[in-house]
This record gives C-alpha cells, structure tokens and sequence, in this order.
C-alpha cells in the first residue's frame, strides 16, 4: 500500500489481495488489518463486496469467514489492466 | 452535411472510411471503459463510456449522411465519367438536402459537443455528482449546437477551446503518471485539438478539410496505440 491516499478500486484491489495472501479464506479481524481501514469502512467495502459477489461470508465452527469467489479473482487479474487504462486515460 | 460539401472530389470516400476508423477505436474504448463500470461500479468509466459512445454515433450520423450523399451522387452520374461527377457534385453542393445539412449535422454538433464536455469534466475531475455542474455544461451544449446550425465553425471553435483545456489535463496526467501510454493519450489529444483549426476554416479551400481529417484520424489512432499499450503491458 502506497502513502498516498487509496482509491475506491485500490481498497477493493487490497482487500482482495489480502484474502488471496492468506490461501483465499480471512478472518475479519485480520482483514481489518491488513486491508489498513476503519471498521466501518471495511464493514461498508465488505458488504459491497458481498453484493458484487467477489467475496462470501462463512461460517466455520461458528466463526465467521471470508472467501474470495471467482468473479474476485477474474477482478485481481484485471486490475492492473484497469489501473493502467485510469492511469493513461485520466480517469 | 458540411464536411462532405468541403470534400474534394478525390477524397469522396476516403472520408468515409476515416470515419469508420473512428467509430472502430471509440467503440472499443467504449467497451472496455464499459467493463470497467461493470466490474468496480465506478461511475466515471460509465460516463467515459457514454462519451466515446457519443463520438461513434456522431460519426456514424456522418457516415450516413455522406452515403445519402455519394449515393445521389451516383444515380446522377455515370460511374467512370469524371465531368458528370463533377457536375453532380457541383449541383448537389447547390442544392443541399435537409438530411445532410440540418438532421445530420444537429446529430452530429450535439453529440461531438456532449461527448467531449463529458470528456472535459472527466479530465478535470470535476464532481460529476454535481447536478448544477451538468445542467450548465449542458446549456452550453445546447446553446453551442443552436449556435452551431447558423455558424458551423462555432462547432469546432467549442471543440478546440474544450480539447484546449483537455489536453492541459492530460500533459498534466502525463507528467504525474509518466507512462508511455498516458504520453499517447495527451498526444491523441493534441491531435484532434489541432484538426479543429483546419475544420474552422474548411469551407476556405477543400484541401484544408482533408488536412483536418488526416489529422484527425492520426489523433484517433494515437488513441488506439495507448489503449493497445494498455492491454500489452506486463
């Protein structure tokens, strides 16, 4: 993560990379950390994430889980092409 | 429509396949710009897309009216006789048809205008929540393209002042980025902003309007090889 301040698409790009890091199941507690956000904001970018369907809530021995899905990796993979195309064309 | 009015006869055509070129690379833009929105919700590839989508309608309204053109052209000539063409040339210059002259190039202001004043806004990344914001840009919009059916040049004098402050924003962004695609887009730019200055004085002497849409052309393909760049970088 960079000093500067995170966009919408880099704060969804690290918290997905932070599932991937940990073999594609995290904790909350340790995705508020290393996704560096407030426990609001990391409730609000998680249910979003829910909604968009590129992570799942589980439940394993009654503790709750994230997963990163199919459609989260196919977004990981094309972030970097996404970054590039904002980054040259402005946006 | 204007433009095909201004067109030398060696150039019929020509034109039309400059235009179709045009239409392909701001498609793909658009459709890319537009998977973006789709993945990450984020509202600016969404009205980037709708901008580039702008552009392609507003060249397909071009490519249409010069077909209407070509095609009465040919019906009033005999294919291989160059005299004939010209006169038919010369006669629908005269006459001028309602399509070409005001359905086809209200089209054609209109959305050329709101396509780069959405680009515009982007650029400067001006809130475009901001509905006041919108609502005068697009008075100016509408204003410019009324403005524009009396006086065309007025068409493109808008489009270089905007494409002016456009390309401010993109050296800008080239600067902070300094990649070789962010380089291309700020030169696409400067491109499609230079040819405005020839499409204001085309009805001066038809070698100028094909100047203006060479380099237009080139503007739009230096658009490509960024948005190639993009795709082939590792």
């Amino acid at each position: 993560m960079s000093g500067q301040r995170r966009g919408r698409m880099e704060i969804i790009h690290d918290i997905l990379n932070s599932i991937v890091m940990k073999g594609g199941r995290i904790k909350p507690t340790h995705l508020l950390y290393k996704s560096n956000l407030s426990h609001q904001k990391m409730k609000e970018y998680v249910n979003e994430l829910i909604e968009k369907e590129m992570i799942e809530e589980e439940i394993e021995k009654e503790k709750k889980l994230f997963t990163i899905t199919e459609k989260g990796e196919k977004f990981l993979n094309e972030f970097r092409r996404i970054k590039e195309f904002s980054d040259s064309f402005g946006l | 429509m204007v433009a095909y009015l201004s067109s030398p006869i060696w150039f019929l055509g020509m034109d039309l396949i400059f235009h179709l070129i045009v239409i392909i690379i701001s498609l793909l833009i658009v459709f890319y710009s537009y998977k973006c929105y789709k993945l990450i919700k984020e509202r600016t590839y969404l009205y980037f897309a709708l901008a580039f989508l702008s552009i392609s309608i507003a060249f397909f309204s071009k490519i249409f009216a010069g077909l209407i053109i070509y095609g009465r052209m040919l019906r009033q000539t005999i294919i291989g006789n160059p005299a004939l063409l010209a006169a038919a040339y010369n006669k629908l210059y005269a006459s001028r048809t309602i399509w070409t002259n005001y359905v086809g190039f209200l089209i054609y202001v209109f959305l050329m205008l709101s396509a780069f004043m959405i680009i515009f806004l982007i650029a400067s990344k001006i809130k475009l929540k901001d509905k006041k914001i919108i609502a005068t840009s697009f008075y100016f919009v509408i204003i410019t393209t009324i403005l524009s059916m009396k006086m065309f040049y007025a068409l493109y004098a808008t489009l270089a002042v905007l494409l002016g402050s456009i390309i401010v924003y993109y050296y800008k962004n080239y600067k902070q980025k300094k990649s070789r695609s962010s380089m291309f887009v700020f030169l696409a730019f400067v491109f499609i902003f230079i040819s405005q200055f020839f499409f204001i004085f085309m009805l001066y002497s038809k070698q100028i309007y094909v100047v203006g849409e060479v380099i237009q052309v080139v503007g739009y393909l230096l658009l490509l090889i960024a948005f190639i760049m993009v795709f082939k970088k590792k």
